[in-house]
């Protein structure tokens, strides 16, 4: 019980250093930024020594946001809503070109830059000295991250087909990874 | 990107991230929602049912005999049988087939069939969206993926985030204060998110990559990677009968005292290969358990390593306790509650700050007032309707959903219809608990939900008076 107050007084300090280092604005070291940073990762090792590790990285951490809300809403300031009159009308119909470009957009996001994430994910995970079943875990672990990467590059572009190119070349390249 | 300004940099990122978020912001809308309250799932499954016999305590050897007696019947027997042992959140036995599913009492006699149909219907909104279930699960769970893509570009178009980490106005400037809920929301709740991402990402493209990697690796043979992975089956043949359950968990006290089982599997059931799988949580753990196996009578053979086994195995037998929550108690559930109705809020806010951009009002307003303030009432209608009337849960919601949306479409005026829906959500929960305390018998779990589900009613009903007093911005 003690260590589990002890952990959330060091979130709660970590953050509150964080905040005061906000509010001082570039008057305050640094330092206390660092000193905040470091106060949560002590109170999620806390969280550890109490919880085992495991159970402790993630209830320390979602501990830390949740307490982070808590003090970002002492910080509300609320105003009267603002009257304003907004005009109704039919949002403008895009055309042929536009939709065809989109929907380009979409598979090129959400199915090709897929498969060419499960390619690299699976290639990059030849290269690691590993047995086969942690090379497995880490594709699991690495496909969302690749794929979530390369739709937001995608979508950067906003240029599909420079990028239907290059999702090409990333899937190729894994899969040449991936029979070398 | 390089030798562009770094305002075109934050403006081109800022519009990745909005039509990411507008291409898939219901049905993260949905997924999270759902996601949410399944958290809760053991305690939903145990409100919608409150027939049925609790305990925590049974006997291995009435167990066994009932088991053995229940499953002689051909009707009932399938290739793999289940006994869902009762557990502190779930305190119930529960034994399946792989069609059906009935509840078996302390004394060996058999309660009700299990009908969990809200529950389920809640369940497959979040696995499936209530598409076809492989389909439904692969966009699921690309949705997963997808939202360690809004992570990054929200991460990247946003240069004030951090500095901005502490600021929360509300009031005043509709799109304001969307963008301050959006932003403090996500800056803090960014690794429960990104854990969720991948997490979920998991559940669809498990057998996807498995298939793969089976195909190009093992000459097309998915079964070796998968035998690897979650371990073979034994090599049995033996005289035909039953299955020796309280025998197995007989030896589970010397082989793991230290383990709680949970849940048991027959494979093979009926057969002279059919053997006994039981699976044990493991303290401190994230891996859903270690399992053990035991043939027909009921002998020790092997467990599958999945505690101390190569460290990938342990990581992908951690998938699903992470993502939904289901360790450390019902203090982690609350946790996983508030983290996940965050992430809900940022998917709502997320498309009603683009909505507050734009220079004018239109359809789109009202349809998205309809997706988020429907949702809540639809649930809680297709509940009413479930145990009031036996109706289909399924049918009930999107009925409902579909009608809320109609109708903010039909009143082109979305703070109208937000607020109509918000009273509507208050008060169709009320009807619940009234038809839920009218109809069902009492039980230890109705209360604490009943109670849930009133501050809900309260809390939701104050946001739609507070909206009609505060009518205000577009």
């Amino acid at each position: 019980m003690l260590i589990i107050v002890l952990a959330l007084l060091c979130a709660a300090t970590g953050i509150g250093l964080n905040l005061w280092s906000w509010q001082g604005g570039r008057q305050y070291p640094r330092t206390a930024v660092i000193a905040g940073w470091l106060c949560v990762a002590a109170s999620v090792a806390l969280w550890s020594a109490e919880i085992d590790v495991e159970f402790g990285l993630v209830v320390g951490l979602g501990i830390a946001s949740v307490l982070a809300w808590l003090i970002v809403s002492t910080q509300l300031r609320h105003k009267p809503a603002t009257l304003r009159h907004v005009e109704r009308r039919s949002p403008s119909v895009p055309g042929a070109r536009t939709v065809g470009r989109q929907f380009v957009l979409f598979v090129l996001v959400m199915l090709l830059a897929g498969i060419a994430s499960l390619l690299l994910s699976m290639g990059l995970s030849r290269l690691m000295p590993a047995d086969e079943i942690t090379r497995l875990a880490t594709v699991m672990l690495l496909l969302p991250i690749v794929w979530g990467v390369l739709a937001f590059v995608i979508t950067y572009s906003q240029r599909p087909g420079v990028m239907l190119a290059w999702v090409s070349i990333i899937g190729g390249a894994g899969f040449g990874l991936m029979v070398v | 990107m390089p030798g562009k300004p770094a305002t075109e940099f934050f403006r081109q990122t800022l519009s990745a991230h909005s039509w990411l978020g507008l291409v898939i912001g219901a049905a993260m809308y949905l997924i999270c929602l759902s996601g949410t309250l399944i958290v809760f799932h053991e305690e939903l499954s145990r409100w919608e049912q409150p027939e049925v016999e609790e305990f925590s305590d049974f006997d291995p050897v009435v167990l066994s005999k009932t088991f053995n007696e229940w499953f002689t019947d051909d009707t009932r027997i399938t290739p793999h049988l289940w006994a869902i042992l009762p557990t502190t959140d779930l305190p119930r036995l529960r034994l399946a087939s792989e069609t059906d599913s009935w509840f078996m009492n302390a004394d060996g006699s058999m309660g009700p069939r299990e009908r969990n149909h809200w529950v389920e219907m809640l369940l497959d909104l979040h696995l499936y969206l209530h598409l076809p279930k492989t389909w439904g699960m692969i966009f699921v769970s690309a949705l997963g993926a997808m939202l360690v893509a809004l992570v990054i570009s929200g991460f990247l178009a946003h240069p004030k985030i951090i500095r901005d980490a502490f600021k929360l106005r509300l009031g005043g400037n509709r799109q304001l204060e969307q963008t301050d809920i959006h932003n403090r929301l996500s800056v803090w709740g960014a690794p429960f998110h990104l854990m969720i991402g991948i997490t979920g990402a998991y559940f669809g493209f498990a057998l996807v990559i498995l298939g793969v990697y089976g195909y190009v690796y093992d000459n097309g043979d998915t079964q070796s990677i998968v035998g690897d992975v979650f371990g073979n089956e034994p090599e049995l043949s033996q005289p035909l009968g039953g299955v020796a359950i309280d025998r197995a968990l007989h030896n589970m006290q010397h082989i793991a005292p230290e383990q709680s089982p949970i849940l048991i599997t027959v494979h093979d059931a009926g057969t002279e290969a059919r053997f006994i799988e039981v699976y044990a949580t493991a303290p401190g753990r994230l891996i859903y358990s270690e399992n053990y196996i035991f043939d027909a009578d009921g002998n020790y053979i092997s467990r599958r390593g999945f505690s101390d086994g190569v460290a990938g195995k342990q990581i992908i037998y951690s998938f699903y306790r992470l993502h939904f929550g289901r360790f450390g108690g019902f203090g982690v559930k609350v946790l996983y509650a508030v983290l996940g109705l965050a992430l809900t809020i940022i998917s709502a806010t997320g498309i009603s700050i683009w909505l507050a951009k734009r220079r004018a009002r239109s359809w789109l307003d009202d349809l998205w007032a309809g997706i988020v303030w429907g949702a809540p009432a639809a649930l809680s209608v297709s509940a009413m309707l479930t145990l009031a009337f036996g109706a289909s849960a399924l049918v009930g919601f999107w009925a409902s959903y579909l009608a809320s949306i109609g109708l903010c479409l039909w009143r082109r005026n979305e703070r109208y219809s937000r607020r109509t829906l918000q009273l509507v959500s208050a008060t169709s929960i009320v009807s619940l608990i009234a038809t839920y305390t009218w109809l069902l018998p009492p039980s230890a779990i109705a209360l604490p939900i009943t109670a849930t589900l009133l501050v809900s009613a309260l809390v939701i009903g104050a946001i739609g008076l507070f909206n009609g007093r505060a009518t205000a911005t577009a």
